[in-house]
């Protein structure tokens, strides 16, 4: 039933319909099954296909009758060909791209008109044919549409359009567009605009040095389906006297703005002032390939099929222009360890381990964490490191949000202490508070660790990364400009930029292990091979041997047992005996009679003369000559 | 006795032919002479590149980094490169203040020696005072030991190719086979490493940023608009050049046009 059942499939989808029966396998068994009824029955297997021949024939010939019924009079009645031109707006803005399609009806057209006008850019969009069969008529049209998108206001006219086809010109009308001025300015969420751009800066003020969020929105209407272009491009600001971080992956969002929902594309970044004074933040530009609807231009109650086509193109969306006060930071109060950062933080700080000896480091880990630009920021720095060899530090940046304005800064410092019982250092963190508008300075005693062991003698002062504490003044100025490490007094081994792999030296050494490896192999199969042969070698000297007193030998008897023992090699192959004695096998073996007669005779001869002792001793050369012809003979058999 | 016969066979003739007014090879002192004279023409060559070493190492160390810098120099373009050289170049051009230099030269040396400390540390340091502080990909951390991994992918191929052999000779084979296969693996995992990895500071397209801002371009054009600012340091491939201007992939995967001039190959030309 199964069975059936597929096969019902089959022939449904076969046939190329989409019928209600074929939809539901069950109803297709019961029209089957009706079908059946009407019809004699006929052998199970080939049922539906001696059902599906008539069906097919049939279907075949209504579909070339309709062929020959409807195109074959259109062909013949093949209208005069006609060419139209229209533009999908008569009114538009500079900037704003409207649509020009050519139609030719009733004749093949491959290659697009060229078109041109002045103040209007004219880009070939794309091509369509249409062929329509209507109350045994047909008819063809193509149609070539191109982006018209003017460059100048006015009234601009795209001059008549040749049209060749079928060896004559055709001309279009001419047609006028009229251009109105540039777009309206979108910085103040205009209503009714499809697309815009928007700067947000959350704050008029700031401190050198603070980062601001900002956000940089663009608008489109639900219709308009958007995306950068080229792809993978972020907005750019124009301006300067202000850093901005790398921009986040941008956020798709959907807004309700004056009673009307947008998608909103949300970039999201961080700016930061560099210079006391106004900054001015121009209008962040990008760019957009969009596809956005022409437009409802329906006569009420009537569909226009023109609804369903987009258009695309590439927009530059500018956003708004905004500005933001950059404030210096305060000179009262700023206490020397100020490390530049600006913002909210705290500090902690572990030492390990808590019990050392002199001479052995200590690894002492100082986490900043808070909001604010850590990227601007020096390291802490370290009090009371009488007695201690400080190294480092060294650090890294786990930033806690998109942007990077939440993140937590690791130093880790290497200190060495020089002598026993002396007391641990402190952690001393300074920064400018916009909140507050004041200077903070944190500190972060480090736990008290326990130094045994002698002084250690006196060196050269620790790197001047890190400040030591002097007698006279409890805080130092932190950090001084980077230098490098020495230089080196020796040139050192030569070496070469090749990779290793492109060195023919590379290459010449593998030379060595497949040696050895082709040795290795060579020698195993040539070892193999003499072992495997071995018989056979045995097998072919005997029979040299055995050749030589055939033809050589003076005694007769040696001669004879040559010559029986050359036949028996010959019946066992491998020198053993496995068909019997020698007799049984001249028996069994197909010969010519005398040659039959003959190797009996001599197989004879030889066991009276070896074993009975009769006949002569010594051997005629021609009784030699018959029997190597007759071992010859039967060596050749 | 037969071999002395045979020589002073072959004497003769030779004599005879020496007679007659032909060439005569070279004797043993003759081929000595000519050696020993030219091993006198090439000395000054060697005592010449050491000269320029220690006349810019003393340069140096006395302040007079312009003079060191131009001894070094001359010891690269004579294409005797060690990782040493290119450190202590580093060193001078960050003492002249030409810390794009200084970056390229110890991504040189740290190109030919991996595991140069003190080029690293320098690197680093020039890095963070640029405000570059690069992180390096894990492809290109994997790509500065790429030799090593080449050593690996052939060393477990042969180690795989005899315990095959030896399998195939030997009766206790279970060992031999899961050795082979062990390796076999180990020889394709390396070397996919390597190819994914590739040659990364000795590829011949890599490139330092050495100009303080350098954008990378839509265009190779000065008015063409930027997509990327990139700083002292960050590293580029360089695919195709048109007049002043490169066509180049950042290590983000960003492709654009730099100008030429603020980038130098890592590979010395």
């Amino acid at each position: 039933m199964i069975g059936r059942k597929n096969s019902v499939d089959r022939i449904v989808v076969s046939l190329g319909f989409r019928s209600r029966r074929s939809a539901n396998p069950t109803d297709a068994v019961a029209w089957l099954n009706a079908d059946r009824v009407r019809a004699p029955a006929r052998p199970e297997p080939n049922a539906h296909q001696f059902r599906i021949w008539p069906g097919l024939v049939a279907f075949l010939a209504v579909f070339v009758s309709l062929i020959f019924a409807h195109v074959a009079p259109a062909l013949q009645n093949a209208s005069e060909p006609t060419v139209t031109a229209a533009l999908s707006d008569a009114q538009t803005r500079i900037n704003d791209a409207v649509t020009l399609t050519i139609t030719v009806k009733n004749a093949r057209v491959a290659r697009p008109p060229a078109v041109a006008a002045d103040g209007l850019t004219i880009n070939f969009a794309g091509t369509s044919t249409q062929t329509q069969i209507f109350n045994s008529e047909s008819s063809s049209s193509t149609v070539f549409t191109y982006i018209v998108t003017p460059t100048k206001t006015g009234t601009l006219e795209i001059p008549p359009i040749e049209v060749a086809v079928g060896g004559k010109t055709y001309q279009t009308e001419r047609l006028t567009l009229k251009v109105d001025g540039e777009q309206q300015d979108n910085s103040t969420h205009p209503t009714g605009e499809r697309y815009f751009g928007e700067l947000v800066v959350p704050k008029d003020s700031a401190y050198v040095g603070e980062q601001v969020p900002i956000e940089l929105r663009f608008y489109f209407d639900q219709r308009v389906s958007f995306q950068p272009y080229p792809q993978g491009q972020y907005p750019l600001i124009e301006g300067d006297g202000y850093v901005i971080k790398k921009y986040t992956e941008p956020v798709e969002k959907q807004l309700q703005l004056n009673g009307k929902f947008y998608h909103v594309l949300v970039y999201k970044t961080a700016l930061t002032g560099v210079k006391p004074g106004k900054l001015d933040l121009e209008s962040a530009s990008q760019q957009f390939l969009i596809s956005a609807p022409f437009g409802s231009r329906s006569i009420p109650g009537f569909s226009d099929p023109m609804d369903d086509f987009y258009q695309q193109r590439v927009v530059n969306i500018k956003t708004n222009n905004t500005s933001i006060q950059i404030k210096p930071l305060p000179e009262a109060g700023r206490p020397q360890s100020f490390s530049g950062a600006v913002g909210d933080f705290t500090v902690s700080s572990v030492a390990t381990p808590d019990k050392t000896k002199t001479g052995s480091p200590i690894d002492l880990k100082v986490e900043v964490r808070g909001l604010g630009n850590f990227d601007r920021m020096d390291s802490p720095t370290l009090t009371g490191t009488e007695g201690w060899r400080t190294y480092g530090p060294s650090s890294e940046t786990q930033t806690l949000d998109d942007v990077g304005l939440s993140a937590v800064k690791t130093f880790h410092y290497s200190l060495v202490p020089e002598k026993p019982g002396i007391q641990t250092p402190n952690v001393q963190f300074s920064y400018f508070d916009p909140r507050q508008e004041k200077y903070v300075t944190l500190n972060s005693p480090i736990p008290k660790i326990s130094v045994e062991g002698e002084t250690l003698p006196q060196t050269a002062g620790p790197p001047d990364t890190v400040a030591s504490e002097s007698p006279k003044s409890a805080t130092v100025p932190r950090s001084a400009p980077f230098d490098v490490l020495d230089i080196h007094p020796n040139i050192g081994n030569s070496a070469q930029f090749l990779p290793l792999v492109a060195q023919t030296g590379f290459w010449v050494a593998q030379i060595v292990p497949l040696g050895v490896l082709a040795l290795l192999g060579f020698g195993t199969w040539f070892s193999q091979t003499r072992v495997n042969s071995l018989p056979a070698r045995v097998l072919r000297q005997e029979k040299r041997t055995l050749w030589r007193k055939v033809h050589a030998s003076k005694d007769r008897s040696e001669v004879l047992n040559a010559a029986v023992r050359l036949l028996e090699l010959k019946t066992s192959g491998s020198g053993r005996r496995s068909d019997g004695s020698i007799e049984d096998v001249l028996a069994r073996a197909d010969l010519p009679s005398d040659l039959r007669s003959g190797l009996k005779e001599l197989v004879h001869t030889r066991m009276e003369t070896v074993y009975g002792h009769i006949g002569q001793t010594s051997l005629s050369e021609d009784e030699r000559s018959r029997i190597r012809s007759l071992v010859q003979q039967w060596e050749a058999v | 006795m037969t071999f002395r016969v045979a020589r002073a066979a072959l004497r003769v003739p030779r004599l005879q032919h020496s007679a007659q007014g032909s060439k005569r090879p070279p004797s043993f002192p003759s081929v000595v002479l000519v050696l020993l004279v030219l091993s006198c023409l090439t000395t000054p060559r060697t005592a010449s590149a050491d000269d320029l070493w220690t006349t810019a190492m003393r340069a140096y160390q006395q302040g007079r980094y312009e003079e060191a810098k131009v001894n070094y120099i001359q010891l690269v373009q004579r294409h005797d490169y060690s990782p040493d050289l290119f450190y202590n170049l580093g060193n001078t051009w960050f003492k002249l203040g030409d810390n794009g230099r200084a970056v390229l030269n110890y991504y040189r040396a740290l190109a030919l020696k991996p595991t140069f400390e003190e080029a690293d540390v320098n690197l680093r340091g020039v890095l963070k005072a640029v405000d570059n502080p690069i992180a390096p990909t894990l492809r290109l951390q994997v790509a500065t030991y790429a030799d090593y991994l080449w050593i690996i992918v052939a060393g477990s191929f042969w180690i795989a190719a005899f315990s095959a052999l030896i399998s195939w000779i030997t009766k206790s084979k279970r060992v031999w086979r899961i050795s082979a296969l062990l390796s076999g693996i180990l020889c394709l995992m390396f070397l996919s490493l390597a190819i994914w990895a590739g040659f990364g500071l000795k590829d011949r397209s890599a490139a330092i940023v050495v100009d303080a801002i350098a954008d990378l371009k839509y265009g190779p054009a000065n008015t063409a608009r930027a997509m990327e600012s990139l700083h002292i340091g960050d590293q580029v491939s360089l695919i195709s050049e048109r007049g002043d201007w490169s066509f180049c992939r950042t290590n983000s995967g960003t492709v654009g046009w730099i100008l030429t001039r603020k980038t130098e190959h890592i590979v010395p030309d």
